[in-house]
């Protein structure tokens, strides 16, 4: 097994919403949006972070960027606590690229201005020399130099998102989190931009946590997968691993899901039953009950914890704890 | 809908008394009213004695619990100047105002209504443009302005209509003329621009391929869903016309609420202009409950959320 | 906020003419202390309802003289001046009321929002000719109290314009992308916030500053609003309507004037508002 140097550390990460009913505002009950979730990230590598919506993943996202705050559990990157003070070192070397790019540039702004906000922010540049960073990074994304005084709307959403990429990198980070950045694009934009990624981290030695729902577009990008749902971490292995040695019953049903453009090759027959249940009120034990197909009563009395079942490879089911 | 009528009543209350009181605070607090009451010569005992009389030499959190308490027995106080009870004051010019306030409202709904509904209909053409023309003329024009011109045409030179006066029908052409313009342009524009985001809905298409009648397809389906922002702005005009009331009822020397409300301000009659704003303010606060409740009777989708 | 369609930056040429006129307008009358430099109280009764030199041209006034034989047309500017600088003090501070209570409302949800909208709620239960009236009552008339009349009652429109901008610039992403950033709370609100609100504070400004206009000539004409020696064009209707009958262009010229003023003012906001989003409610 390699020693990879670890870069992020997620530790028993948690993340409650109060739901408030009443006059009064009174707290009834939590959603637990984010539920102990434990994740090592090693430096150069690609997590691919997958899970259906409401699973919890851009909440993790955004309790990693520090833009809302954990309930409860620590993050550490490079092996120091992120917290308040730290914030700014961070938010340097630490970066995000997000879903939706008609939302996330400023209308007002000029593209020069956006791409040069990080640089306004953190350190005392003349024109020229924002210039100099600017330019060659705008080639980088394949933005046409002349774009610096056009305004976002100028732009397609596929454009859009590279001015996002762009203004991201302005800093030389060393840690990006993508948090859905071609679910709202055209299928033959993603490819583009997926390919923009790649080539990026490649050039700059950029760690990526990937964010999807998408489990082809999770294929492409990844090297190392973690299936999210309802909060949990149900299972974490290499792309190759998890696609040829499948654990848990929701990542089967997940690759099932993907559509195959080979006819000939049967797909899975794997259909989810059941309901989601409701994230206030989940029922005792391991929240996929109610749709797998494998239930057990172990499953139904306590929640099954993320333990390695063959060399790098985690899931969190009764099916594979092996006791003894 | 209980707990909806309940929630809205108390906010009403709410409103109207915190404007009550601010009113009655300001008045106490800006010096003092009977110096205006008495010549300037007056002695010192006269102008004491008529603070005592008025109660205006006790501390001003128990005048403001006798105001209170005499409000709820519907007791107003007297008027500084007439000498007589508001209330009595009020009731004695309510019809005047009342006629001109119903008469000019309902011409405005029942004309800017249909006017605003066959501009969208016939947008673009010369009927359209003409109407929306009229309706910027309406509201920019300040209404003392509009009393000031027509006066001056009619009663002047052409001497077909009275400048003032109050009883005869004849009476009531100019100033009800000038109170609707203002509220008619409002709700004819809006009409409009709310019938042509309705007129664009496919399920009026659909209407129509079924073979319903065009006429029937403007009024009874389109202008239906078009009416919440309609009434909305209906309920908004009466704050318009309470304001213009003032105006008109002084231009034309008619004897209502509006012109006494003017002559109280001018002779800082206190107690009548602290009644005069509690009454408008619990009449612009039901029109704005009338409103939301009429959201109900036209929208089933809130209807359900009752 | 979100896709928009590329701006058009041609004025149509009437636009143009009446933002021209009305700049011009605002101008001369603002120099008009400096162009006819009387006092306004002297009177020279000699010379009292002379015709003006459309009727007699053997005139020498251009409007003709008033009752006091004050000239006419020189009152009528210095009328002006008053009208439109009482109607842009009280459109700043208004605006400027309005916007913090909207920003103050807008960024912190809770009993403050719920307070101020009170408030604003409570402004609008009574119409602002209404509380001018009274407020005129209790603190006197005079140019001072009537700016911090349409001062404090125009807050409304603002507050509730300023406080919808900023709730929708909330659910906003790029803001959050500058958090993400590193930028601070200072820096967002000076240049994201500020940047994205003003272009419909201004258009509301322009709209509301023909209601201010109006308002304070409305209550200078109700005897309630300047005072003599001081005039304005609402001042000038009321005070020309004795004499109606022999020298009717003592009201009809400042009525035209308030009609000309106010009516370029609107068309002029209502333009803006079209063309920025013909979907805006007025909410007022």
């Amino acid at each position: 097994m390699e020693h990879k140097e670890i870069l992020v550390e997620l530790r028993h990460l948690k993340k409650f919403f109060p739901v408030n009913k009443g006059i009064f505002k009174k707290t009834k009950s939590v959603v637990k949006a984010v539920n102990d979730v434990n994740l090592t990230i090693y430096k150069g590598e690609t997590l691919g972070l997958i899970g259906e919506s409401g699973c919890g993943k851009s909440t993790l996202s955004r309790m990693i960027m520090r833009l809302t705050a954990p309930t409860d559990g620590e993050i550490l990157y490079q092996n120091q606590l992120v917290d308040l003070k730290h914030l700014t070192q961070f938010r340097r070397k630490v970066q995000m690229i997000f879903q939706d790019p008609y939302s996330s540039l400023d209308p007002r702004m000029t593209i020069g201005n956006i791409i040069e906000e990080p640089l306004r922010i953190h350190m005392k540049l003349s024109r020229e020399e924002k210039k100099r960073i600017v330019l060659p990074l705008l080639e980088k994304v394949s933005i046409a130099e002349d774009s610096l005084k056009k305004y976002p709307h100028e732009f397609s959403g596929g454009q859009r998102q590279r001015i996002g990429i762009a203004r991201a990198l302005v800093l030389t980070p060393e840690f990006i989190i993508c948090d859905e950045p071609v679910s709202a694009l055209d299928v033959s934009v993603q490819a583009q931009i997926l390919n923009l990624f790649k080539k990026l981290q490649k050039d700059y030695g950029l760690t990526y946590l990937f964010v999807s729902h998408d489990m082809s577009v999770i294929r492409h990008i990844s090297d190392r997968i973690a299936v999210m749902y309802l909060g949990r971490i149900v299972e974490l292995a290499k792309k190759q691993e998890l696609f040829e040695n499948t654990l848990h019953p929701y990542s089967v049903a997940l690759m099932n899901a993907i559509p195959e453009p080979d006819p000939d090759i049967p797909t899975g027959k794997v259909r989810l039953k059941g309901e989601l249940p409701s994230p206030i009120a989940p029922p005792p034990g391991c929240s996929f009950q109610t749709r797998c197909s494998k239930v057990m009563e172990q499953c139904r009395i306590e929640c099954p914890s993320l333990k390695e079942v063959s060399p790098d490879h985690f899931a969190a089911c009764y099916l594979y704890d092996c006791e003894g | 809908m209980k707990k909806f009528l309940a929630v809205r009543l108390t906010k009403a209350a709410i409103t109207i008394w915190f404007i009550v009181s601010l009113v009655f605070i300001l008045t106490r607090v800006s010096g003092d009213p009977t110096q205006w009451m008495l010549p300037d010569d007056a002695s010192i005992e006269t102008r004491l004695a008529l603070r005592e009389s008025l109660g205006l030499d006790l501390p001003l959190a128990e005048q403001y619990k006798n105001y209170i308490v005499d409000v709820f027995h519907g007791n107003m106080g007297k008027s500084y100047y007439y000498l007589k009870p508001v209330g009595e004051l009020f009731s004695e010019r309510a019809a005047a105002t009342l006629k001109l306030a119903v008469t000019s409202f309902s011409l405005a709904v029942l004309i800017g209504v249909p006017l605003g509904v066959m501009a969208s209909v016939y947008r673009n053409t010369l009927l359209d443009r003409l109407t929306m023309g009229f309706a910027v003329a309406g509201y920019t024009m300040p209404n003392f302005v509009l009393g000031i011109l027509l006066i001056f045409l009619f009663s002047l030179k052409l001497r077909v209509l009275p400048s003032s006066g109050y009883g005869k029908p004849i009476n009531f052409v100019m100033p009800v003329l000038v109170l609707m313009v203002g509220p008619l342009a409002n709700i004819a524009r809006l009409t409009r621009s709310s019938m042509l985001d309705v007129l664009k809905q496919d399920y009026l298409d659909c209407t129509r391929a079924k073979g319903v009648a065009e006429w029937r397809v403007i009024f009874k389906h389109a202008l239906r869903n078009a009416l919440i922002p309609v009434v909305t702005i209906i309920g908004l005009q009466i704050g318009t016309l309470i304001g213009g009331m003032v105006v008109v009822e002084t231009v034309f020397a008619w004897p209502g609420i509006g012109s006494l409300i003017i002559s109280s301000a001018q002779n800082r009659d206190f107690p009548v202009i602290q009644y005069g704003i509690m009454i408008c303010a619990i009449v612009v606060c039901l029109t704005n409950m009338l409103v939301d409740l009429s959201y109900a009777l036209l929208d089933p989708r809130i209807r359900d959320n009752f | 906020m979100n896709k928009r369609k590329n701006y058009n930056q041609t004025i149509p040429a009437f636009i143009l003419f009446l933002m021209i006129s009305f700049l011009a307008i605002f101008i001369f009358s603002l120099l008009a202390p400096v162009l006819f430099p009387i006092d306004l109280g002297t009177t020279n009764l000699a010379e009292r309802l002379a015709l003006p030199a459309f009727i007699d041209k053997t005139s020498g006034y251009l409007l003709g003289t008033d009752h006091l034989g004050r000239d006419f047309a020189i009152r009528i500017v210095y009328a002006t001046r008053n009208s439109l600088m009482i109607a842009f003090s009280g459109l700043i501070i208004a605006a400027f009321l309005g916007t913090c209570m909207g920003m103050l409302a807008g960024m912190n949800n809770g009993w403050i929002d719920s307070f101020i909208m009170f408030l604003v709620d409570v402004r609008l239960s009574v119409p602002s000719t209404i509380i001018a009236i009274v407020c005129s009552s209790i603190f006197g008339s005079s140019k001072f109290t009537m700016i911090m009349i349409i001062g404090c009652t125009g807050f409304a429109s603002f507050a509730r314009l300023v406080r919808g901008q900023i709730l929708q610039l909330k659910e906003a992403n790029f803001i959050e992308c500058s958090q993400a950033l590193g930028a601070s709370k200072v820096r967002i609100l000076f240049e994201h916030v500020f940047i994205n609100i003003s272009s419909p504070l201004i258009i509301n400004a322009t709209i509301r500053l023909s209601s201010f206009i109006l308002l304070e000539s409305s209550l200078s004409f109700l005897g309630l609003g300047i005072q003599p020696p001081d005039v304005s064009l609402g001042v000038m209707v009321s005070a020309g309507r004795d004499y109606m009958i022999s020298s009717w262009w003592l009201t009809i010229v400042p009525s035209l004037v308030i009609i000309l003023v106010v009516l370029d003012a609107s068309l002029i906001g209502d333009w803006l508002r079209d063309k920025l989003d013909p979907k805006l409610q007025n909410n007022s």
